[in-house]
């Protein structure tokens, strides 16, 4: 090369370039055009000298893909068994015979309240009327049985009315949805005590039970009491309680199946130590 | 341009370690910071040699070649203009008798620096910000190679042109 023609050809390269980095600069789509077009020349060798392999590729990314979906699997596994232990560590199904069921739908109802499907059904042993239950407590009762699935109306829900006692002294009442106008928490349940009484706030409010364990089974927390409303020369004692189970997050409950007494209980001296039986 | 085997042997350097720096050796587990700029290295060894208006031709071209192996850089060209610029002042350091080892290294030196500088100035307008720390291992990296790589360099381009390869 001579010795005038370098500095010349240097010259023209040195435009050229100012001119592309302008280009680039001002976001011309030639650049852009440049771009891919190295891209599509120099890729091939720099996936060759990467070692990767189209197929390998497309191999690795299904194979990841599915890793990820076990992991998700797993997870969601994990979750549900640590729900399971946390149902059975809090004692709701000892001694009963329950069916372990997961949250499968929700409905929304217009009327108020809401009603769950579980992925448990009568092959299961589920019968119309069983109590629902999750480690905190009462869910709700069994209200439509299909072979593989249930339906539950959830406490709170419109039209439903569970026997309760309250406190320590056992206060007999009962608890029902708020009626519509009555109050402005829509979390809360109304109270009503069957005889005079005093409940106090933070009373437990457990089920009383039915006969045969239908609809509700004895003994189960429900909720408890927030507020009791101020005596005005009323017959009933009303108050307000929060139920013990987030209405928002059930997820795997346990279905009391109910077993109807077969045996007659034996009689015990004179009788006066035995539980009434309510229902 | 007459094509010779020098000419040749610079083109497949420079395209092999433009494909090295950019996918080779981070494939193979060295930090990003560490690859040492062999693209660079070259460009001193031909400027040393030859002087300003060869290095900074030969530089511009290098750069081209490293700016457009993918990722391309942002502004496209800078690259280019950068290490034309560090080709232009290696080859200041040229001296026509027979040259110490010691002078290609410190031209080497010099053009990394001022091609950290580019580098750095363009991180600080794009990203508004410098890492120095992965800015001194890379100069540390292509002065470290360049101990090794230049002298080797510089020598086969001696040689090829006394057999009048060149």
């Amino acid at each position: 090369m001579s010795n005038q023609s370098k500095p010349r050809l240097l010259g023209l390269l040195l435009v050229a370039t100012l001119v592309v980095l302008v280009g680039d600069l001002s976001g011309h789509p030639a650049a852009d055009a440049i771009r891919s077009a190295a891209g599509t020349v120099v890729g091939p060798a720099q996936r060759f000298l990467a070692g990767v392999r189209p197929a390998q590729v497309a191999q690795l990314s299904a194979e990841n893909a599915e890793l990820r979906a076990e992991a998700d699997r797993l997870s969601r596994q994990l979750h549900v068994q640590s729900q399971l232990e946390e149902l059975v560590g809090a004692g709701v199904v000892t001694g009963r015979t329950a069916v372990i069921g997961q949250v499968v739908a929700s409905e929304v109802s217009a009327v108020g309240g809401r009603s769950l499907t579980l992925d448990v059904g009568s092959h299961d042993g589920v019968v119309v009327d069983s109590t629902v239950v999750s480690a905190a407590g009462l869910v709700g009762r069994v209200v439509a049985v299909a072979p593989w699935t249930c339906d539950v109306q959830l406490l709170g829900a419109a039209q439903s009315l569970v026997a309760v006692r309250v406190g320590e002294r056992g206060l007999l009442g009962t608890v029902a949805p708020v009626p519509v106008g009555g109050g402005d928490d829509s979390t809360q349940l109304a109270l009503t005590l069957a005889q005079p009484g005093n409940p106090h706030v933070g009373d437990r409010v457990t089920t009383l039970g039915s006969v045969g364990g239908r609809p509700y089974a004895p003994g189960i927390t429900l909720g408890r009491v927030v507020s009791v409303d101020p005596d005005r020369g009323r017959d009933t004692v009303t108050g307000r309680v929060v139920p013990a189970v987030d209405r928002e997050s059930i997820d795997v409950v346990a279905v009391l199946i109910p077993e109807a007494r077969a045996q007659p209980r034996p009689v015990v001296g004179d009788r006066t130590g035995e539980e009434p039986r309510v229902g | 341009m007459r094509p010779s085997l020098l000419g040749l042997l610079r083109v497949v350097y420079v395209v092999s370690a433009a494909l090295l720096m950019t996918t080779v050796l981070p494939r193979l587990g060295v930090p990003v910071p560490f690859v040492p700029d062999l693209v660079l290295i070259g460009v001193v060894s031909s400027a040393v040699l030859r002087g300003p208006v060869h290095g900074a031709l030969v530089g511009l071209a290098a750069g081209w070649v490293l700016e457009l192996v993918p990722p391309v850089g942002a502004p496209m060209g800078l690259l280019a203009l950068t290490l034309m610029l560090a080709g232009a002042v290696a080859g200041s350091f040229r001296r026509t008798s027979a040259g110490s080892w010691l002078r290609p290294l410190v031209a080497l030196v010099v053009a990394g620096v001022l091609v950290l500088t580019g580098r750095a100035a363009s991180a600080v307008l794009a990203e508004g910000g410098l890492d120095l720390t992965a800015a001194l291992a890379t100069l540390t990296a292509t002065i470290g190679a360049g101990l090794i790589v230049l002298p080797v360099l510089v020598a086969v381009d001696r040689a090829l042109v006394r057999r009048r390869l060149g």
